[in-house]
């Protein structure tokens, strides 16, 4: 053991958390992405991670030292995210403490997207918390080590602990931001600086009327307003590239915008995008009406998941690895996230059907670490993560 | 050779050396990165299939082609031993401008339009903008950018001394294969297909057009190099109506567009949408569409004096085909798919193609002989009688038509990328039909 079983702040800006199974995990607050690391590695990766020693392979500096160490056009990100990607030293991929908790720190959001999972937390669904109760929850998550919170929601642009939040955060563990940025600003842009926010930004399609369908402004829902929720994002990623924050843009893959992926990817490989994540669409508890017309039919989902997989594969590969990487979530195993709800419960997705479930019963709020991974797959959690 | 809509293409210039900054990611439009690199694209023909006509027809010394596209047939035309120049018609105005940069007589002039561009790269305009979305073919702020480079260009033009049409000719159709870049749209897997809307990323625009400068330079310098004609003819006109000298032609090389649903027109929206801009502006005249290509599938835009039915088809075949489809059984969506797209559009289709033809006779000398090559398409697993109409359309103008049986072959399915095409649609034959004089 190195000393880093709890999660340490290095001076490159990567995250590492010592795991008895996965060697180390470590999170890149410059790009987003997760590694896991050979245990035998580790002593000349915390030193290389510290500044104080040169790296352990070019494998590492090209998948971790982009930004910090090298440029971001001399990544080479490797589609697992396991290192070294010899795979022979890979056996069991669990982890001890969850890698990532997302916290729906708001219930509020300024969207109303077609596709939406949380729809059942939020809009006065689930009790909004008071600032004592946004202590108690960020200590609570911190007690399970995540190498990682993903603020999410509804959108955590409107909660009003969000600096709170960043704060008690901060070096403690990395943070992303899930946000659509409808209402980004400027004070946002200077938090995510001072915080090393990872922000990942939702864009659908890059053709505004494709996207705004999907992620429809909740006012032009209700009023009928013309607010393109597209270029709302579309200003913000420009934003937070020029201010040289790490930024990562999340797609969710529908009938509606698969066929343009392709060509998607390549405008966001050229703004300076570090990931982008697809996830393909999934039915949950308040969609699953509209979710068979976004999914389009069994076949044609199976079809185009398939050419999805094996042509951004291809290009990533042959082109956006040098400076994007790209990571592609299905929905096999909804069982596979820890939530944690705007009240503080944590929750997974039930595998039977499209809900969310408790995580610890007796617990709700509090779950018990000998029972954190009764309802979650740790395989598919760890999976999910590391690509 | 090439189609009037501009599906046929083939340099027999030798490739260029290929840049590996052209690519995809440079976000130039796929349709002008193969023009530019592999001096083809979409449903190119191969030389060895279409040279051999030329040999047929060299000794008439003036080949037209009314349907010419990209113009393939001037690049054959400047690489043959034999003297031989080539006239070709095209309405589509990317394509005619195409046509321009490829015809060896510009090249000088081109060439000394891009090595300025380049002394003057500190003139050229600058953007804060990262990138902007957009549901039209151009953000306003690609507009203020190719606005300028276009004033640029024209400037320089006048420096060179080029007058009256090449001043506007030359420069718009240098600058045309690179508006796309600056545009918002959406590149489909296939180079025909584009969506209108979209990202424009401004990051990176200065090195990817001199980049563009770069590959176009080479490819012009080669073309250049290699032609041994350099007199052919380009005409902006549309073959429907342009009025062509009585007798003037006495060879003919051409190949009418598909009936397979393509808008060629939409394939260069954004070009268009720039030439349209231009012409608001009066900074261009005369250069935008003003009717729709043959075989453009947009029926919703045809009113009712415009519209086309069995009725209007004189080849017996076409009316023979265009029948089955009014009795088609199918589905109630495939019944009425049929009524109110597939059977307009393709008696339109037909309608024109023996409408450009007629209009086409006259020019054809007592001596004429030509060679129309054709790929038989399939709708509703059956074939599309294109040849058959051409071979009718032509005998009732009074010339000889056949098949030329040495030149027609059997080719593999076309589109290839969809898996799931088998039997007869997967068939596709191209005939070589032989046009003369009784």
């Amino acid at each position: 053991m190195t000393g880093c079983k709890n999660v340490t702040f290095t001076k490159s800006g990567i995250i590492v958390r010592e795991d008895s199974c996965l060697g180390f995990l470590a999170f890149s607050t410059h790009t987003g992405l997760i590694f896991a690391c050979q245990a035998a590695d580790g002593k000349a990766l915390l030193k290389w991670l510290e500044r104080k020693g040169s790296t352990p392979t070019l494998e590492y500096e090209k998948a971790l030292g982009p930004v910090w160490a090298i440029s971001l056009s001399g990544a080479d990100y490797p589609s697992k995210h396991l290192l070294p990607t010899d795979q022979s030293g890979w056996s069991i991929l669990r982890s001890d403490y969850p890698i990532v908790i997302n916290w729906l720190l708001t219930g509020n959001c300024a969207l109303k997207c077609q596709y939406c999972y949380a729809e059942d937390l939020m809009r006065g669904r689930c009790t909004e918390p008071n600032t004592q109760e946004v202590d108690n929850i960020i200590e609570t998550i911190l007690s399970y080590h995540p190498l990682a919170v993903v603020l999410t929601g509804g959108d955590p642009l409107l909660s009003p602990h969000l600096e709170r939040v960043f704060a008690a955060l901060h070096k403690r563990t990395g943070i992303i931001i899930d946000t659509s940025a409808f209402t980004f600003s400027s004070d946002h842009l200077k938090l995510f600086k001072r915080y090393n926010v990872f922000v990942r930004i939702s864009l659908d399609s890059e053709i505004p009327k494709i996207h705004d369908k999907l992620r429809p402004p909740l006012n032009t829902v209700k009023a009928g307003t013309n607010q393109s929720s597209n270029i709302a994002a579309t200003n913000a990623l420009c934003k937070c590239v020029d201010a040289g924050i790490g930024v990562g843009v999340q797609t969710v893959a529908t009938k509606f915008n698969r066929s343009d992926l392709e060509a998607f990817g390549d405008k966001l490989y050229r703004i300076g995008i570090r990931s982008w994540r697809i996830l393909i669409v999934a039915p949950s508890e308040t969609n699953i009406l509209s979710f068979g017309m976004l999914s389009g039919t069994k076949s044609g989902q199976e079809r185009y998941e398939k050419y999805i997989e094996k042509h951004l594969r291809l290009k990533h590969d042959n082109g956006w690895n040098k400076g994007m990487a790209v990571q592609i979530t299905h929905n096999r195993a909804p069982n596979s996230v820890v939530l944690v709800a705007p009240d503080g419960t944590f929750l997974t997705e039930a595998t039977v059907k499209p809900q969310k479930i408790i995580l610890d019963d007796k617990f709700p709020k509090v779950p018990r670490i000998e029972h954190f991974f009764d309802k979650i797959d740790p395989y598919t959690h760890a999976e999910r993560y590391l690509s | 050779m090439a189609t009037m809509s501009g599906n046929k293409n083939l340099s027999q210039h030798s490739k260029i050396e290929r840049n590996p900054s052209i690519n995809r990611i440079s976000l130039m439009r796929g349709i002008y990165r193969a023009l530019l690199q592999n001096g083809r694209t979409y449903a190119a023909f191969e030389s060895k299939y279409v040279l051999p006509l030329i040999e047929v027809l060299a000794s008439r010394r003036e080949i037209l082609d009314p349907m010419s596209g990209y113009g393939s047939l001037i690049s054959f035309c400047s690489t043959v031993d034999e003297p031989v120049s080539a006239f070709c018609i095209e309405y589509n105005p990317p394509s005619y401008l195409w046509q321009v940069l490829i015809n060896p007589i510009n090249a000088k002039k081109i060439i000394a339009l891009t090595d300025c561009l380049m002394e003057m790269k500190h003139n050229w305009p600058v953007t804060s903008v990262r990138a902007m979305s957009s549901n039209e073919w151009f953000p306003p702020e690609s507009f203020r950018l190719l606005i300028e480079v276009w004033t640029l260009c024209y400037e320089i033009a006048g420096t060179l001394s080029l007058k009256g049409k090449a001043r506007v000719e030359i420069p718009l159709a240098f600058l045309l294969p690179f508006a796309g870049r600056l545009s918002a749209c959406v590149q489909g897997n296939v180079v025909t297909h584009i969506k209108q809307g979209g990202l424009c990323i401004y990051e990176g625009w200065h090195h990817d057009f001199s980049n563009y400068i770069d590959v176009l330079r080479k490819r012009i310098v080669q073309i250049s190099g290699e032609s041994k004609n350099i007199k052919h003819k380009s005409l902006l006109a549309n073959c429907l109506t342009v009025k062509l000298p009585i007798n003037k032609f006495s060879a003919m090389i051409t190949s009418p567009p598909y009936p397979n649903s393509r808008d060629y027109a939409a394939m260069f929206g954004p070009e268009n949408a720039f030439i349209d801009y231009l012409e608001e502006l009066g900074m261009v005249e005369n250069f935008s569409l003003k009717e729709r290509l043959i075989g453009c599938p947009r029926v919703s835009e045809i009113d009712d004096s415009y519209k086309k039915t069995i009725d209007d088809v004189k080849s017996q075949s076409a009316r023979a085909f265009l029948n089955t489809l009014v009795n088609y059984k199918g589905s109630k969506g495939a019944i009425y798919d049929e009524h109110i797209y597939y059977l307009p559009s393709l008696a339109k289709y037909f309608y024109e193609l023996e409408s450009a033809y007629e209009n086409i006779s006259p020019a054809l000398s007592e001596d004429f002989e030509g060679y129309i090559i054709v790929i038989n398409n399939t709708h509703r697993k059956q074939m599309i009688p294109v040849y058959q109409c051409v071979i009718e359309t032509w005998q009732r103008l009074g010339f000889n038509a056949e098949i030329a049986k040495e030149y027609t072959r059997e080719l593999p399915h076309v589109g290839g990328l969809n898996p799931r095409v088998k039997g007869i649609s997967a068939r596709h034959t191209e005939y070589t039909i032989r046009v003369s004089r009784q």
